[in-house]
């Protein structure tokens, strides 16, 4: 037959192989979500997408997955989808299917290049989910169906990394039976030195101490002991130490669901803000309880030294509430006592107050943080505060770029959440310091007392006895103005303490 | 925003409950989305909005100061007070618990801020309340007259707002504004001490209303 006859009788041969084979070829290589189901910014950054073209990312099928892309995903997903929708989502993963109208051997090839490597991410997924992301109060419902999901799909493919998840899956269950799964949330957690001091013992610096200080301690002699007594740089390593030991517990969730409503109560949130307000009510107890000038301006010098320590030591959390306490306005009115502040502490007082200052958007203080390495006790306040304006001042979702009807996840919102998120971990590392257990022991002393001890009220009414007020008070010098500032306005305020505004 | 003209810098303080919407009421005012581009560490002022106040002929920065997530860090907050021209006390119009802590936002506010502070209450998320709330919409726990009658006792001026549909938001800070002005005018901060109060030349030691608007420089 020539071969215009076989055109007629159409008996021309099918298709050459060679081009059949580039269509499963491409497959392979192509994502599976539409285009309009992702949004990159100019960088290149995936900053919007469906969540089933996130979880495509997240169990590709020509190459690993991003960590630090998987970091964030876990670390947020939780924010804009439920346990239960992630579940059905990687099932719909899982249940990939070819395209239709393959030949055999194109299935062939599409299971081996595509099918088979997206589900052994899944399974590794679901594996990385239980063993590093899992958190019981809120992901346990969905512990049945990731158990049916393992025996009926994953065990038939991968016999031995699931294994692995059912393993994990009945320790999560017997874990929440047994009532423990706040506990098991924490040996989760208890990983926290991420990056253990690499020094040996005899480097910690040695601490400063006097003997009779350490007797008087030990014989729980804590009325005998005045603050004075400690050396400020052991002070401050001390208190650096506590500080570090609760900064260290603090989680992810606690700093990213932060007041929200309905959210549950942060307590290791809570643990280092009462320790901060606890040495706040310290320090401002400790100067008024002094009677005498002299003494109490001793005390000032002595709590400056103590707070420029800290900021040495790279805690900037105690300097902060010491602050607090020396600007409150029942400290900040003791003319006589400030007066006789040497120049030196006035100086540092001011450092650590452009420290602590929030022009632009803390600018000082961030600076000198982004410089910092670890270990460190950051200002955990300002990391809830960024939370907070992320998660208000970026919506959910956006629009699609290429079919505006479309909503996508911001996943940008979520990525600067965890990027807050991961820049409060960076320095939850151990000090190298020793905690001395006397010291520790009258520390937490003083400071359970200052807890459950003066009102502001009481406060005030304590300032006023140790510096009556004086009528016409004319701040002398320009440094000490704002102390005045202060003064003035505290007492027009007791005199118009009913009055509104 | 380098170039624009101010006649005061008026700082501001967002006081109340967690949860309440403060810093959602601060977004809309300012029309800013944070962190949506910049790096929250490039030290951009955020939280500023130039206002103009037409029957005064006075344009007006205000700086606003958000609490926001520090709640818990009480006496650390209470040093955000100092200073401070006008404070909005915020509650949220659907939680009764939040307009009865507004009573101790208040006591803080008294105790630490200067004592010519304007203080405007806020009854925010009023748009939950509405018919067209969808599924989201919640029972008004805290009555406006309830509310008034309070702010009038307490000297404070007051209004119900919504951050998410805008309503009221920025009428909010413009009465408080007002209010400042007026105090102003009647010599109540005449002086250099009350830091809530710039003119856009610092240094000048007379407040005048009849400072000339000159370029303020904006951080």
């Amino acid at each position: 037959m020539s071969f215009e006859e076989k055109l007629v009788n159409g008996d021309l041969p099918p298709v050459p192989e060679e081009v059949h084979r580039t269509i499963p070829v491409a497959w392979t290589l192509s994502h599976d979500h539409a285009a309009d189901d992702v949004a990159y910014n100019s960088d290149g950054q995936l900053v919007g997408a469906t969540l089933s073209a996130l979880v495509e990312r997240m169990t590709p099928h020509d190459s690993l997955v991003e960590p630090a892309f998987a970091a964030v995903f876990f670390l947020t997903f939780r924010l804009f989808v439920s346990p239960a929708q992630l579940v059905d989502a990687i099932i719909a993963r899982y249940n990939l299917s070819p395209p239709p109208d393959l030949s055999e051997a194109d299935v062939y090839i599409w299971k081996q290049r595509k099918g088979l490597p997206v589900r052994l991410r899944v399974s590794n997924f679901v594996k990385a989910w239980l063993e590093t992301y899992w958190r019981p109060s809120l992901d346990n419902v969905v512990l049945d169906a990731l158990l049916d999901f393992t025996r009926d799909a994953l065990a038939t493919m991968f016999p031995s990394p699931s294994q692995r998840i059912l393993e994990l899956i009945s320790q999560w269950r017997s874990a929440s039976e047994s009532g423990l799964s706040l506990r098991s949330e924490r040996v989760r957690d208890a990983g926290v030195p991420l990056n253990p001091p690499a020094v040996s013992p005899s480097e910690v610096p040695r601490p400063v101490m006097t003997k009779n200080l350490l007797n008087a301690l030990r014989s729980k002699n804590f009325g005998s002991v005045s603050v004075t007594d400690f050396d400020s740089l052991e002070l401050a390593r001390q208190l650096t130490t506590m500080e570090c030991h609760l900064y260290c517990a603090i989680k992810a969730e606690e700093i990213l669901e932060t007041g929200q409503e309905g959210a549950l109560s942060p307590v290791n949130v809570k643990a280092v803000s009462s320790l901060s307000t606890a040495i706040t009510g310290f320090v401002a107890e400790s100067i008024l309880n002094e009677l005498d000038t002299k003494k109490r301006t001793a005390l000032v010098k002595f709590f400056i030294k103590v707070a420029d320590r800290c900021a040495t030591l790279n805690n900037f959390s105690t300097p902060r509430s010491i602050l607090a306490a020396l600007d409150s306005s029942t400290i900040a009115r003791l003319h006589q006592t400030w007066a006789g502040l040497p120049q030196k502490n006035k100086l540092q007082l001011e450092s650590l107050r452009k420290l602590a200052d929030h022009a632009r958007n803390y600018h000082e203080y961030r600076s000198r943080l982004r410089n910092t390495a670890p270990p460190a006790v950051p200002f955990l306040g300002l990391y809830l505060t960024d939370v907070t304006f992320c998660r208000e001042g970026n919506p959910s979702y956006r629009a699609s770029p290429k079919s505006p009807d479309k909503k996508l996840i911001n996943f940008n919102k979520y990525h600067k959440l965890a990027r807050i998120v991961q820049d409060m971990q960076r320095f939850q590392v151990p000090y190298n310091l020793k905690a001395i257990p006397e010291v520790q022991e009258f520390l937490k002393d003083a400071l359970e007392k200052s807890r459950h001890r003066g009102d502001l009220q009481d406060l005030y009414r304590r300032s006023l006895l140790v510096e009556p007020k004086q009528p016409a008070d004319v701040p002398p010098t320009s440094d000490v103005r704002q102390l005045f500032n202060w003064t003035n306005r505290s007492h027009s305020h007791a005199s118009t303490s009913t009055s509104a505004s | 925003m380098a170039g624009v003209a101010w006649h005061y810098v008026l700082k501001f303080i967002i006081t109340g409950d967690s949860a309440v919407g403060k810093s959602s009421l601060l977004v809309r005012l300012t029309d800013q989305r944070f962190l949506a581009n910049p790096d929250p560490t490039l030290g951009v002022e955020f939280g500023s909005k130039l206002i103009t106040i037409p029957e005064e002929n006075k344009v007006v920065k205000l700086q606003c100061w958000d609490t926001a997530g520090t709640e818990s860090f009480r006496s650390i907050t209470r040093s955000y007070y100092r200073g401070a021209a006008g404070c909005l006390l915020v509650y949220d119009v659907t939680s009764r618990q939040s307009f009865v802590n507004a009573r101790s936002w208040l006591a803080d506010v008294r105790e630490h801020a200067d004592p010519h502070l304007t203080c405007i209450l806020v009854g925010n998320k009023i748009d939950l309340c509405t018919d067209d709330a969808g599924p989201g919409r919640r029972t008004r726990e805290v009555p406006s007259e309830e509310a008034e009658q309070w702010a009038q006792e307490e000297g404070l001026l007051f209004v119900e707002a919504s951050a998410r549909s805008g309503e009221n938001v920025e009428a909010a800070f413009e009465r408080a504004t007002r209010d400042i002005l007026d105090k102003i005018r009647r010599g109540v901060f005449d002086d250099d001490r009350s830091p809530g109060v710039k003119l856009l030349k610092p240094s000048n030691p007379n407040l005048s209303l009849e400072a000339d608007a000159r370029q303020g420089r904006c951080c």
